[in-house]
């Protein structure tokens, strides 16, 4: 087994590799394929972990999870390179080719030996993960099932970090931006109980966000307390000559006049985030 | 479609009336043509929180966008749409954004991009992935529709997983570019087994009364095969149902399985499957049998002796000398034997008894393992009538085989007295 892979996954979750190893050589497969489409599903696994992990879910439960985010596309490795990997918008047919990857997930299956009702299981977000909680999505079927809890994590997160990642062709939307949009599918394109989970685990401004204050100040945002509003996170500033503030916790009485105007990238203020935030939990 | 913003807001009653009006999408801000700037909450817009998601800084609508307002609107909503249910499909730079008023050629509705912005000139293909954030606010949500939900992941059966594969393998076979009749068939002979591993019967024969035809391919695939066999342990009452995902099972190919796979852990349901069919058409079984090589046949005779009928005799008479003429050895011969008693018994002793005769003596050193052979055929289910030939056989035969003789008699001589006692 790829030593790299294991400890990629290992990241998100515990399992016993040898009991997985039709699926670790799937995830392979798939980083031997198209890099972007593994690194994107390293990131969802991770995002569905995550909120797996906030909603108490027992190991067990995490492990099928992450497995089920590792693989939702699967059915990719089926799709022509120069479709999976075109700048320019889509053809009708090649914008059904692309959509068929759900469905071509079964054929990755066939690949992936022995099939048993937990693999099975596990790939029930690759079938589903665009089907839509409302079910108008696709594949269209003609039976119409429930999604499994799982597609419907999944399905958020794989929205999410597709939203929140740079392209070759266009640039990354900020992540409180990309939970914004998002809420307009609240209930149609997404289960409200998972979304609203998701959002609200999160926090509007997620930490690491780089925040624009009502003054024009620049911070970024390092923590939630556990009662804070989702939207009113706890500040570094990062323009220190104005003020001698450095922190302003924004769900503080006396912060209540103050506001969040907006998020911004990071690298258009040459701030390195992770710098910063590894300074203040020093 | 939903189009979020409404006609009666201010900046557009504004615009609408009589002058340009910009809205800052960033700053929450919209801007009238005398330059007053006023407040909105641009959250509360869907569309402007999706224009300004994209990369847009502001918004320029004319007077003349009330007559375009709807169709536009009804386009970003559209684009929005196709974003959030799958963000990779969207090409940004490829949208329509602004509205061109169709008489002066001019944009009604203009949306404009920050001074800074500059187009996707990144030429490396090396995907840029980050880590997402992480989650570290409260989570705030019901206690009960958390777990509601949990308990949903908890309870997901089988059968539900089958339900979704099900109803994905129709489209599967209509869609997929990759599927070829192997593909294909091996999926579905996987799903089956799934399904009976689960022993989920009902589930495993809709699969199978769909999709009879494509199973033919994956009989000749051993694994396959001896996984599905050995998935399910049916009951006697289901025996004939779980046969039938077999149907298409050619008659040789199981006795091939019955021959080489006994010792499987599949070994028993193939001898189920044997019965299962025998019963259930064994006029064509037998047929099966008596046209086949000696190998098969050895296979299929135990099964059969139920059901041997006066009209087999004959063909079972050709088998059974063409088996001496071959050599076969003693068990092999009482195979014949036995088929041949249940076919026709009285027509059968009385055929059988010429290898006893004293005249055919000079025949007799070719004859020692066909006589043991029927003795120990009616050693089996002796009975009136084959006691009487009995009797009469042992004055043409010496030693061996008169000793033998005289122990079924005398065993079927207690047992009756045993019997009569009972």
């Amino acid at each position: 087994m790829n030593a790299a892979i294991l400890r990629e996954i290992s990241s998100i979750f515990t399992c016993d590799f040898p009991l997985f190893e039709a699926e670790v050589a799937a995830l392979l497969n798939i980083r031997k394929y198209d890099e972007y489409t593994y690194l994107h599903s390293l990131n969802v696994a991770r995002l569905s972990v995550g909120l797996g992990r906030r909603l108490s879910f027992t190991d067990d439960m995490l492990v099928d999870l992450g497995w089920a985010a590792l693989l939702h596309d699967i059915g990719k490795l089926h799709i022509p390179l120069d479709i999976l990997n075109k700048m320019k918008k889509f053809s009708a047919d090649e914008l059904a080719v692309m959509q068929s990857h759900p469905v071509e997930a079964l054929a990755a299956l066939a690949e992936t030996q022995p099939i048993t009702l937990d693999r099975l299981r596990r790939l029930s977000a690759a079938f589903e993960h665009h089907q839509r909680y409302d079910l108008k999505g696709y594949p269209v079927v003609q039976k119409k099932l429930t999604l499994h809890p799982f597609s419907r994590i999944v399905a958020v997160a794989d929205t999410f970090d597709a939203m929140t990642t740079d392209r070759i062709y266009q640039r990354r939307i900020l992540p409180d931006m990309a939970l914004k949009i998002m809420a307009q599918g609240f209930g149609t394109i997404f289960d409200p109980f998972v979304l609203q989970a998701f959002i609200t685990s999160m926090g509007v401004y997620p930490v690491g966000s780089l925040v624009r204050l009502d003054d024009e100040r620049l911070g970024v945002v390092t923590r939630y307390l556990s009662e804070s509003q989702i939207d009113r996170p706890e500040i570094v500033l990062i323009d220190k000559t104005s003020s001698s503030e450095r922190f302003i916790d924004l769900s503080l009485p006396e912060h209540r006049s103050r506001k969040i105007l907006r998020s911004e990238f990071p690298e258009d203020f040459d701030v390195n985030v992770q710098e910063i935030l590894n300074e203040v939990r020093r | 479609m939903v189009v979020s913003v409404k006609k009666e807001l201010p900046f557009l009653q504004e615009s609408f009336r009589s002058s340009e009006v910009r809205v800052q999408l960033g700053h929450n801000l919209w801007i009238d043509s005398a330059g007053d700037k006023k407040d909105i909450q641009v959250d509360d817009f869907p569309i402007f929180v999706f224009l300004r998601a994209v990369g847009f800084e502001s918004v320029i609508l004319k007077p003349e966008s009330h007559q375009y307002w709807d169709v536009w609107t009804q386009r970003m909503a559209e684009y929005e749409q196709i974003f959030i249910q799958d963000p990779e499909n969207l090409v940004i730079d490829e949208c329509v954004w602004n509205e061109l008023d169709s008489a002066s050629g001019e944009f009604v509705i203009q949306c404009l991009l920050p001074a800074t912005h500059t187009p996707s000139t990144r030429q490396s293909l090396k995907a840029q992935v980050g880590l997402p954030p992480p989650f570290a606010a409260p989570l705030k949500i019901d206690p009960v529709a958390l777990q509601k939900f949990v308990e949903e992941v908890q309870r997901q059966s089988a059968q539900e997983t089958l339900l979704r594969i099900q109803s994905i393998l129709r489209e599967f076979k209509q869609d997929s570019r990759r599927t070829t009749p192997e593909t294909w068939s091996n999926l579905l002979c996987d799903v089956l087994t799934i399904a009976l591993e689960s022993r989920e019967l009902e589930k495993a024969l809709q699969v199978a009364r769909d999709h009879q035809e494509d199973l033919k391919r994956i009989w000749n695939d051993h694994a396959r095969f001896l996984r599905l066999c050995g998935a399910y342990d049916a009951k006697p009452q289901e025996l004939s149902d779980w046969a039938s995902i077999f149907e298409s099972l050619e008659n040789r190919m199981l006795v091939i399985y019955l021959q080489q796979n006994l010792h499987e852990r599949a070994g028993p349901q193939i001898l189920k499957l044997m019965h299962a069919r025998i019963q259930r058409d064994p006029d064509r079984m037998i047929e099966f049998c008596l046209a086949n090589q000696a190998e098969i046949q050895k296979q299929l005779l135990p099964w059969m002796t139920p059901y041997w009928k006066l009209k087999h005799f004959t063909l079972v008479q050709s088998e059974f000398e063409r088996a001496i003429q071959r050599g076969d050895g003693e068990g092999d011969l009482k195979l014949w034997i036995t088929s041949l008693l249940k076919c026709a018994p009285h027509q059968a002793l009385q055929d059988l008894e010429r290898y006893f005769q004293k005249k055919r003596a000079f025949w007799k050193r070719d004859f020692p393992h066909v006589q043991k052979a029927i003795l120990a055929a009616l050693q089996e289910a002796p009975g009136s009538e084959s006691i009487a030939y009995l009797k009469r056989w042992k004055l043409n035969v010496q030693g061996v085989l008169a000793d033998r003789i005289e122990r079924i008699l005398s065993l079927y001589s207690s047992e009756q007295k045993g019997g009569n006692r009972k």
